[in-house]
């Protein structure tokens, strides 16, 4: 230990000491100057400011985009420092305008903190408001003043602004109108104010003309410029740079990085700086598989800050360093990110070969631009980003493979249903062809009472009256009710709509599509009635039947009759009606794709077909309709054939 | 953890900074790890990062709460860690029972601190203390030296949580009892944050 001390004084002591030899311990911030030499080179110094302003722009001209970008910044902040002056002069004119809003230029930016603070605001009070305000003022002018005069240093106003911080802390502590506060809002108070003062100061106080802040960043900047060749693999990071997730962090973590130049609170910069912090921790667990050491995130941002260039970085971080509340910095999760920037800063500006662990000769080469490492970032992140695209674009295709070979399986499949179909159907239509042979029968006019019919002539005539009288007496027993109110001609068709109507639907209509549904029971109803009533005048009134039976069961109770068919038979003609209304209801094409309607229609039809030619002995009007169907069943296949073709 | 800033409600009594320095590998994100959250690197699966972390704990009656600050131990990132050190109330070194290295490495971490601060409290660990066989720094060398420089000597697992908790304990037992010492030389009862600050406001300014 003794030993250790005594060689390190030996090596530093004659380093330590001022420059300007007299006998006072020197600073590198200082430039190796004791604290009262360095002020007096200052002052020289300052009296050369214009003169150099002057200079800085015909120093270093690159050609580079960001280059011209970098002199307009420098052009502008010289610009600034004129500005400053002017100001300089009559620093209060405004503020004795406006007593309220006190702050100049930035007033539209303080008000905006204002705003941001309102609900705090309202929770402690207008007269907390007040007194805060006061005090900001106060020191706001003061500060002010102090700016004014081009002797005071920016270390002084950096002292000032702490003694500020530590004075409003205290004050919150002592002040009656602060008691009873909770020591949190205490303390977003005095964040407030910072903020606040701070907004209004940046002008001034961010990379004033007075210091070398300026200069500082530019070398800085050209140094990251020249060290853009280090990879993740030279600072032994563990960043994967290939991974497309880690990508994305690293250049979240970098816009977060940059937009610290663009805030003008301190706690807003240094907010910056945590949020791209926790975005390296993020990105270093994802790296590493576990929890983030130090041993690794260090490295990392490093390794952003080189990528990231930040704008200014050299500024920002004395800007924060000075004026940022120095407990925040000292401490807390902020405080520790802002280390570690400081920490990567300085890692970069003492870098050497032996930083990165590599030969002094290869270390001066990339340095000089001689060689141009295969593995840089930028390269590894063309790479990565095409072969990031081809991966992509791989796996589209393949999805679009798999999808168009489903999609062929499913031609196929519907080629061979409807092959299927069409076999099923020639063959369907051909034995029903067999079955039931095209009959073509004469058009028949729909049954008029009125018509001439060749039935009406064997009817009774409705003449001599007076034979009625002599008759009257020989019928009277067999339909004693003829003459009652209820027997009349026009409630027996009602009864036969109903009862026929029924037995229809169930014989071949269950389940059939609604137009057949609606029609077909219509024409039987109103042949069967106006047979029926043909049949009441034509015969002697047969014994009433109950009123629930229809004709045909009437017809079983009285064989004198004449068959149910041939009324029925008659009533053939409508179903030409019916028949040709029927050729529209292929109005569902077979193209729209719903074969499995069609197949279920088809099925339909054929049970129909089935059940007609049961049926057949027995009613006979079916085959009217079976022609129908026969034609329907044609037409769907001509239909399905046209779809098969336009499909194939 | 994250909105540190806005509660510096009287949740504690005394807010200490510790700071861990060693080599790299000898275990101190572990450490860290063990005593903040009571896990093991290996079973973690939600916490990000162990670069800093905060608990709070109770001595004599008094909560403390500590920050510690963990460090790159990394050869090459040495000369810059330097600011990692402001603000420092107690300094954690550790090394690696199973490795002569980071032993012989502790010399010149305990230097650094030297020159970084004027008077911090300091504690040496040897960790990775889970393995007789690898152990290579055998305790009674590691306790010579640790005497020789006047530094309480732990040696822990925090693999196997052995002395971990006793470790951080004895080291905010030393920074309660040295600030407590200080307050009584400068008679100045102050509040923590301008504790903090005057030292090191001073040092930057004078030295």
């Amino acid at each position: 230990m003794y030993t250790l001390k005594k060689a390190s004084l030996r090596i530093d002591e004659s380093y330590l000491k001022c420059k300007n030899g007299c006998d006072y311990y020197g600073n590198e911030e200082w430039g190796g100057y004791c604290s009262k030499c360095h002020w007096e080179r200052k002052k020289e110094a300052r009296l050369e400011v214009v003169e150099r302003g002057a200079l800085k722009e015909k120093q270093q001209q690159s050609p580079l985009g960001f280059a011209k970008f970098e002199e307009k910044k420098r052009y502008q902040s010289d610009k600034k420092a004129k500005l400053l002056k002017v100001f300089a002069k009559s620093p209060n004119s405004k503020d004795r305008g406006k007593p309220e809003s006190l702050f100049g230029p930035e007033t539209g930016e303080a008000e905006a903190v204002h705003a941001e603070y309102q609900e705090l605001f309202s929770k402690v009070g207008a007269k907390v408001e007040t007194d805060i305000h006061k005090c900001i003022r106060s020191f706001y002018k003061k500060l002010l003043s102090d700016a004014e005069n081009p002797l005071t240093s920016i270390d002084e106003l950096s002292e000032r602004a702490q003694n500020f911080y530590q004075i409003l802390t205290a004050r919150l502590d002592e002040e009656n109108c602060y008691r009873g506060l909770s020591s949190e809002e205490k303390e977003q108070l005095i964040d407030y104010a910072e903020k606040y003062a701070m907004t209004c100061l940046y002008r001034i106080l961010f990379c004033p003309a007075t210091t070398t802040d300026e200069d500082k960043d530019l070398y800085i900047q050209k140094r990251i410029r020249q060290l853009n060749w280090v990879s993740a693999k030279h600072l032994d990071c563990g960043i994967d740079e290939t991974s497309t997730e880690v990508h994305d962090l690293v250049y979240s973590s970098i816009t977060e990085l940059l937009g610290m130049d663009s805030t003008k609170a301190p706690q807003d910069k240094l907010g910056c700086v945590m949020r791209c912090c926790r975005k390296i921790l993020h990105l270093m667990q994802k790296c590493v598989g576990g929890p983030t050491s130090a041993d690794d995130f260090l490295p990392a941002l490093i390794f952003v800050v080189l990528k990231a260039n930040p704008a200014r970085l050299k500024s920002n971080i004395n800007y924060v360093t000075r004026f940022c509340n120095a407990s925040k910095l000292m401490s807390g999760e902020g405080g520790y990110y802002f280390t570690n920037l400081c920490c990567a800063v300085s890692f970069i500006e003492n870098l050497t070969y032996e930083s990165l662990n590599m030969p002094e000769d290869e270390f001066n080469q990339y340095m000089s631009g001689k060689i141009i490492p295969s593995g840089t970032w930028e390269s590894a992140l063309i790479m990565c980003e095409g072969m990031h695209l081809i991966n992509e674009n791989l796996t589209i295709f393949g999805d679009l493979r798999k999808r168009h070979a489903a999609i062929m399986m499913e031609i196929e499949a519907l080629k061979d249903e409807m092959i299927k179909f069409q076999d099923e159907m020639l063959e369907r239509v051909s034995d029903l062809r067999e079955n039931v042979p095209l009959e073509l029968r004469p058009i028949r006019e729909p049954m008029d009472i009125d018509a001439e019919d060749p039935a009406i002539a064997d009817l009774p005539p409705p003449l001599s009256p007076q034979i009625v009288e002599e008759r009257v007496q020989q019928p009277r027993p067999r339909s004693p009710r003829q003459d009652s109110p209820e027997w009349q001609i026009p409630s027996y068709p009602d009864e036969a709509l109903v009862t026929v109507n029924y037995d229809i639907d169930l014989s071949d209509l269950s389940g059939g599509e609604a137009s057949q549904a609606d029609d077909q029971p219509m024409h039987h109803s109103l042949d069967t009635g106006s047979v029926a009533s043909l049949d009441l005048f034509r015969t002697s009134p047969p014994p009433l039947p109950p009123s629930n039976l229809s004709l045909l069961d009437s017809n079983q109770i009285s064989p004198s009759l004449p068959s149910p068919i041939k009324p029925l038979q008659s009533s053939s003609s409508p179903y030409q009606g019916f028949s040709s209304q029927g050729w529209q209801i292929p109005s569902i094409p077979c193209d729209t794709g719903t074969s499995c309607f069609e197949e279920r229609s088809q099925k339909h039809l054929h049970e129909q077909g089935q059940q007609q030619l049961q049926h057949q002995p027995v009613q006979q009007n079916n085959v009217p309709a079976q022609d129908q169907e026969n034609s329907l069943g044609v037409k769907i296949l001509g239909n399905t054939l046209e779809a098969l073709d336009s499909l194939l | 953890m994250f909105c540190f800033a806005n509660n510096m409600a009287r949740e504690y009594d005394h807010l200490f900074k510790l700071l861990i320095i060693g080599d790299s590998g000898v275990g101190k994100s572990s450490l860290l790890l063990r005593f903040a959250d009571n896990t093991f690197t290996g079973n973690y699966i939600t916490t990000i990062g162990v670069d800093f972390k905060i608990r709070t704990i109770e001595l004599n009656g008094e909560r403390v709460k500590l920050q510690i600050w963990d460090t790159a131990g990394q050869e090459r990132f040495r000369t810059i860690t330097s600011t990692y050190y402001r603000g420092t109330h107690g300094v954690i070194v550790v090394y690696d029972v199973t490795s002569g290295e980071s032993f012989a490495n502790v010399k010149r971490w305990l230097h650094e601190i030297e020159q970084n601060c004027e008077v911090v409290n300091r504690v040496l660990v040897g960790n990775k203390n889970d393995a007789p066989d690898s152990k290579v720094v055998l305790t009674e060398d590691a306790q010579r030296f640790a005497d020789q420089m006047s530094i309480q000597l732990f040696e822990t697992s925090a693999k196997e949580n052995v002395n971990v908790e006793e470790m951080f304990l004895a080291i905010t037992k030393q920074v309660l009892r040295s600030k407590k010492e200080r307050k009584e030389r400068q008679g100045i009862p102050n509040s923590d944050t301008v504790n903090l600050r005057k030292p090191n406001k001073s040092k930057r300014k004078f030295c």
